[in-house]
């Protein structure tokens, strides 16, 4: 069933018909196909483009407050750590910042190790 | 023929319509929301059976829409004046009961009333909100309500303290009379502040988000900073309110209430010394610093989950409320960043508008190195902290307990920025950067033409932690006052504190500074 649609994109407007197949009825996909349209072709407006926002910060992952060079890793997976116990420290400005657990949990995943440089906002380790 | 007696009765039955709020259905619903009414919390915030209500009886206005026959007992607000510890204070509180606490024109005119008189007089005003926004029957004559208590806000703002507490709803033109105000207090899940809600969100972006992550008291304790307390329960709050209220004065024109306390002023403290690592590397808590220098350990700290590199909050010393502003090596290394800047400097001002010296603690590396900070303005933000302290003109006393380096050591209450009395510890750096830094540049093509260069690199930083990494350089020229064992930082701070509370200094006339907002 072929059906017929008016679509507007950042004031353009096109005709654009759109056919409505079984799914059978589909052609092998090449890999031409599936290539999506390069980003810079789709004019962008805030509103339609508006990048999603970063999950908030939650308990569970353990993220680098700063840019810098873990140094010490004094966690492993499947460990239970109480609430501000020491999980990693990252050496930036000069000080062994000691990054802490939020909360207690166990620690799922171990991320880095030392010698890892982060970059702010990096994961460092989740914890189930 | 009817007398008095009668009379008394009419009264007696009017007030009671009143008292009842929105009738008993609502306040239930109120009470299942884990919320108390209006006057119940007005109850727990003031002394007990000091509340004196103003505007009992007055009345909405409007028409359209069927409002000519709605009645709205007290038009949802509670408001008056009490005591708190003995001490004046003018009061409202907004009641969800009646038509969701919401502002028509003659609830913003009880509250502007209560701005109004709280100004005239010199008394804090304490806002309780609870309210659905806008009375939108009312249309803008509900609106001009908002505006007109947005500008007394404003013209109050420096004159007496002004506190809103949040323990509901606050969304659209209602979060700026809060946002206007000295000190917001929210609690936990049943507050709410945005402008525009969820519902308009997803409706305009696409973002989907609950009300709660969007503007619960979590979300404005730590990611936003527009609430500086935030409590379990409603009682908690109130009873915070009590105590930040014990700290502050009536007025600009007054001080601070005195508070004499059995710490004994020439208390040592030998425990200090050893709260602080030598090595610069290793981080520490510098609350355990402030909680052994104050009072009786008394410190009310002020948006703690904000921006927790800054600490910024209120103690006493031999009894004198003072300001406290002290980096947290323990995040970031105690860096200044944009929010930590934006949240001292707006304390800064608060304590120098009513009287409160400001004690300074020092240890900060620098400004936090980083594409987000510099292009997130922080030449702008920064620039807020070195203009209130500068601005300031209570007593300002800094203490550099260890790193000071570079613009952050101006930043922090230097003595260059007006520091009428600056200590250090003997562990305290004050030094254009750290010896790493400055012997890599300084010596850079010995150290590059060395034949073993990170040996020639180690000499050289150490020669420079030799010669600047202390703080005599500083002492040697003035710029520190003292240097003193860690021991008696609280009878040293105090008295100086006591030496200077009598200091007087005025700037330029002026209409008013252009502050680096």
């Amino acid at each position: 069933m072929k059906r017929h649609f008016q679509v507007t994109v950042n004031g353009e407007t096109f005709q654009v018909e759109v056919e409505e197949r079984p799914e059978s009825a589909w052609p092998p996909v090449s890999p031409a196909m599936v290539a999506p349209p390069a980003a810079a072709s789709i004019p962008r407006s805030g509103r339609l483009a508006a990048d999603p926002t970063p999950p908030l910060q939650d308990n569970r992952t353990i993220t680098a407050p700063l840019p810098g060079t873990v140094v010490e890793v004094r966690v492993e997976p499947g460990q239970r750590v109480t609430a501000g116990q020491v999980l990693v420290i990252i050496e930036a400005m000069k000080m062994e910042n000691e990054i802490p657990a939020p909360a207690g949990g166990v620690v799922r995943e171990v991320l880095v190790e030392a010698g890892t440089t982060v970059s702010s906002g990096q994961p460092l380790v989740t914890m189930a | 023929m009817e007398d008095i007696t009668a009379r008394l009765a009419d009264l007696k039955a009017r007030r009671a319509r009143v008292m009842a709020g929105g009738g008993k259905e609502r306040v239930d619903r109120q009470h299942a929301a884990g919320k108390l009414t209006a006057r119940e919390r007005l109850e727990l915030l003031l002394d007990p059976g000091s509340f004196l209500e103003l505007d009992q009886f007055v009345r909405h206005r409007a028409t359209d829409f069927g409002m000519q026959n709605i009645e709205t007992p007290g038009e949802g607000v509670v408001t008056g004046s009490g005591t708190i510890n003995g001490r004046p204070v003018y009061v409202y509180a907004q009641d969800f009961t009646v038509m969701g606490g919401s502002l028509g024109e003659m609830h913003a005119a009880k509250i502007c009333k209560i701005l109004d008189l709280a100004l005239k007089t010199g008394v804090p005003v304490i806002g309780l909100n609870d309210s659905g926004g806008a009375r939108i029957q009312e249309g803008v004559a509900a609106l001009n309500g908002y505006g007109e208590i947005f500008r007394r806000n404003t013209h109050a703002s420096g004159v007496i303290p002004q506190i809103a507490a949040i323990m509901g709803p606050c969304a659209g033109g209602a979060v700026y009379s809060p946002g206007l105000m000295d000190f917001i207090f929210m609690v936990d899940n049943t507050a709410q502040m945005f402008i525009t809600g969820p519902q308009v969100i997803k409706a305009v972006t696409g973002e989907e988000v609950s009300a709660e992550e969007l503007g619960g008291a979590a979300t404005h304790a730590t990611r936003s900073g527009v609430a500086h307390f935030r409590t379990p329960t409603e009682e908690d709050c109130l009873h915070l309110i009590r105590t930040l209220l014990d700290y502050l004065p009536a007025n600009n024109l007054e001080d601070p209430p005195f508070k004499p306390s059995s710490d004994p002023a020439e208390r040592q403290n030998p425990n200090l010394a050893a709260l602080v690592p030598v090595d610069p590397n290793k981080p520490y808590n510098v609350k355990e610093i402030i909680y052994g220098v104050a009072d009786d350990g008394l410190f009310l700290e002020i948006q703690g989950e904000y921006a927790p590199n800054m600490v910024i909050g209120l103690a006493r010393l031999a009894g004198y409320t003072i300001g406290i502003v002290a980096n947290q090596p323990q995040y970031l290394a105690g860096c200044l960043d944009i929010n930590a800047a934006d949240k001292a400097a707006r304390f800064v001002r608060f304590c120098d508008a009513f009287n409160i010296p400001l004690l300074t603690l020092v240890d900060t590396p620098g400004y936090l190195p980083g594409v987000e900070q510099e292009q997130g303005g922080i030449i702008r933000h920064g620039a807020k902290l070195l203009y209130a302290f500068a601005e300031a003109t209570v007593p300002k006393l800094t203490l550099v307990l260890r790193k000071a380096y570079g613009g952050a050591y101006l930043a922090m209450c230097s003595r260059s920025l007006g520091a009428d009395h600056v200590v250090a510890w003997p562990t305290a750096e004050i030094a254009v950067m750290g010896p790493e830094g400055a012997a890599n540049i300084i010596f850079r093509q010995e150290i590059s033409q060395a034949d073993d260069p990170a040996r020639v690199r180690q000499e050289k930083v150490a020669a420079y932690r030799d010669k600047f990494a202390n703080p005599y350089v500083a002492a040697g020229l003035g710029l520190v006052d003292a240097v003193i064992d860690p021991a008696l930082t609280r009878p040293h701070l105090i008295r100086n504190l006591l030496t200077l509370l009598s200091k007087r200094e005025s700037r330029p006339g002026k209409k008013h500074g252009n502050f680096p907002v």
